[in-house]
């Protein structure tokens, strides 16, 4: 999607509109992209005395996965230090609301890339919420983040037809702050470890 | 323990809090100001009266536990935020705001000015103390995303203006109670001027507020029933004629501070929140009145016209996203004045 058909979605209301607060500079609508800016509320990785982050549950040492974040939050303006190895969940400072005929693609802005820090998501149509991002610091040195910085761009692409997507029971759907993973949430890991076990017994 | 003791243990930590990075270079400045101020007493000679250490000890332990509080980092700015913009409509002096995260349900809302009795009390300290007025907030942990539920710091913020600009005390000089019934009397005055003072800023969330934590509540010692409280809430708020609302608009008045009235203006937030976005806070009158309009929301839902996604998921789901497209209204519009004035 270029600049002008973004421009004409903007802040309209109803399937086909735009919606991203807070837009603090309209300078942040390129050409085919939107620059999005660095949130304030983090998730930090942190060593635990478990030597990996379980996602069955049925494990009798499964450990929720949040137990392994730290939330930390911050003010427009404050710094965060992103250090080398470090997952670390974050979002857009912006609360977007997506068009029900567009997905889009979020990576980090090429000046950030070139640092070491490298994103790459889809988030569908329909989608409302500050879009999760996983921030990893792929380089040797530690890295002085900024909140507010614009540190990714959104790339829209439109769909032929309308998605009906959404509804709370979405994972991540309605986010203001950065959720961990719910992988351990997914169903089919229930029926992959029920294998696991009868394969064993055969 | 022995005051001494505490105060060099407490040094400690506050020298290390002073160090943490990404602290609030406001709040720093007090946390070096309090450590100057220790490092004096603990080393004056000869040396302070124990009971002034004590006290003194006491004020640290409290300043402590707040400032700490902050540090974590898991402050809820947009409390914070909305307690900011109350705070200077009634102090005009420069006040820090910040917050414990409490384990307990119990909202608070206490000045937590060491100063005061730096001043009066250690004589021979000549250091520069701060100008700001610390003021602490204690706010139960489960509920820091959640600001719905935090409407009763206006209540809070309601006592703190009387006890420190005594208008109770003035409203039982210009109408004295029964005699020996002063202190029962006191206690309910504090109790309504608390419930009045919220109502002018959150309308009639601080009714729904309330009605939610103690709908029965008996009349005691120290409050009034509930059901007598909600009621003067509702007189004020339909703008009847009551004396005791004249009553503590002449003491007000007297005491050259401004009146009680409607400090807040109920947002449209309906076409926002059944989209699932955020309502644009145009003015501050509207961060107040988010509180009346997200009640309001909530009302609605559990009377089931909700909108469809409410539908869907479990109560808990649909009172948190209330509560999380409340806090990021509320953000919103703290990012875009912060933006603001970054441009000067």
């Amino acid at each position: 999607m270029i600049r002008s058909d973004i421009l004409g979605r903007l802040g309209k209301i109803g399937p086909s509109g735009l919606w991203i607060d807070p837009l603090l500079d309209e300078g942040q609508i390129g050409e085919v992209t939107i620059d999005l800016r660095l949130g304030y509320d983090f998730l930090v990785s942190i060593v635990t005395r478990r030597p990996f982050i379980g996602i069955v549950r049925d494990d009798e040492r499964f450990r929720s996965i949040p137990s392994y974040f730290q939330p930390t939050r911050r003010e427009l303006g404050d710094r965060f230090i992103l250090y080398p190895d470090q997952v670390v969940l974050a979002t857009t400072l912006e609360y977007i609301a997506l068009p029900s005929d567009c997905y889009a693609d979020i990576f980090t802005r090429s000046s950030f890339t070139r640092l070491g820090i490298g994103l790459s998501t889809m988030v569908h149509p329909g989608f409302r919420g500050c879009f999760s991002v996983e921030l990893f610091n792929h380089g040797n040195n530690p890295i002085e983040l900024v909140v507010g910085a614009k540190m990714f761009q959104m790339r829209l692409t439109k769909l032929a037809d309308e998605m009906k997507y959404g509804g709370i029971e979405r994972k991540y759907f309605g986010n203001v702050r950065p959720t961990p993973s719910r992988a351990a949430d997914d169903h089919d890991l229930q029926r992959l470890s029920n294998l696991s076990i009868s394969y064993r017994r055969d | 323990m022995h005051p001494k003791t505490d105060l060099a243990l407490l040094t400690e930590s506050l020298a290390q809090l002073a160090k943490t990075p990404y602290f609030n270079r406001a709040i720093e400045k007090h946390v070096q100001a309090l450590v100057d101020v220790i490092r004096h007493v603990v080393g004056a000679s000869p040396p302070y009266d124990d009971e002034i250490l004590r006290s003194f000890a006491d004020k640290v332990w409290t300043c402590h536990r707040y400032l700490q509080g902050s540090t974590t980092k898991e402050a809820p700015y947009e409390i914070e935020y909305c307690m900011r913009h109350a705070i200077g409509d009634w102090l005009p002096d420069p006040c820090l705001v910040t917050t414990a995260l409490t384990d307990e349900k119990d909202f608070h809302l206490k000045p937590g000015d060491p100063w005061e009795f730096v001043s009066a009390a250690l004589d021979r300290y000549d250091g520069i103390v701060p100008k700001e007025k610390l003021i602490f907030i204690g706010v139960p942990r489960i509920y820091k995303h959640m600001p719905l539920f935090c409407a009763a710091l206006y209540h809070e913020l309601g006592h703190f203006v009387d006890l420190t600009r005594n208008v109770t005390d003035t409203t039982l000089l210009l109408m004295p109670a029964p005699e020996g019934l002063t202190e029962i009397v006191r206690n309910y005055r504090r109790e309504h001027f608390a419930d009045l003072f919220a109502a002018c800023y959150v309308g009639s969330a601080i009714v729904d507020s309330l009605d939610a934590t103690n709908p029965l509540g008996p009349r005691t010692f120290t409050h009034p029933p509930t059901v007598e409280r909600i009621d003067f809430i509702n007189g004020f708020l339909k703008d009847e004629k009551l004396e005791d609302l004249d009553m503590f608009q002449e003491a007000l008045s007297k005491l050259g501070l401004p009146p009680l009235r409607r400090r807040f203006k109920v947002p449209s937030i309906e076409s926002a929140f059944d989209d699932i976005r955020p309502h644009v806070v145009e003015e501050a009158a509207e961060l107040h009145g988010l509180m009346a309009a997200g009640w309001s929301y909530l009302g609605k839902i559990k009377s089931g016209a909700g909108p469809h996604w409410t539908a869907t998921g479990s109560s808990l789901e649909v009172i948190r996203i209330v509560n999380d497209l409340t806090e990021k209204s509320i953000r919103n519009h703290s990012i875009r004045h912060l933006w603001s004035s970054g441009s000067t």
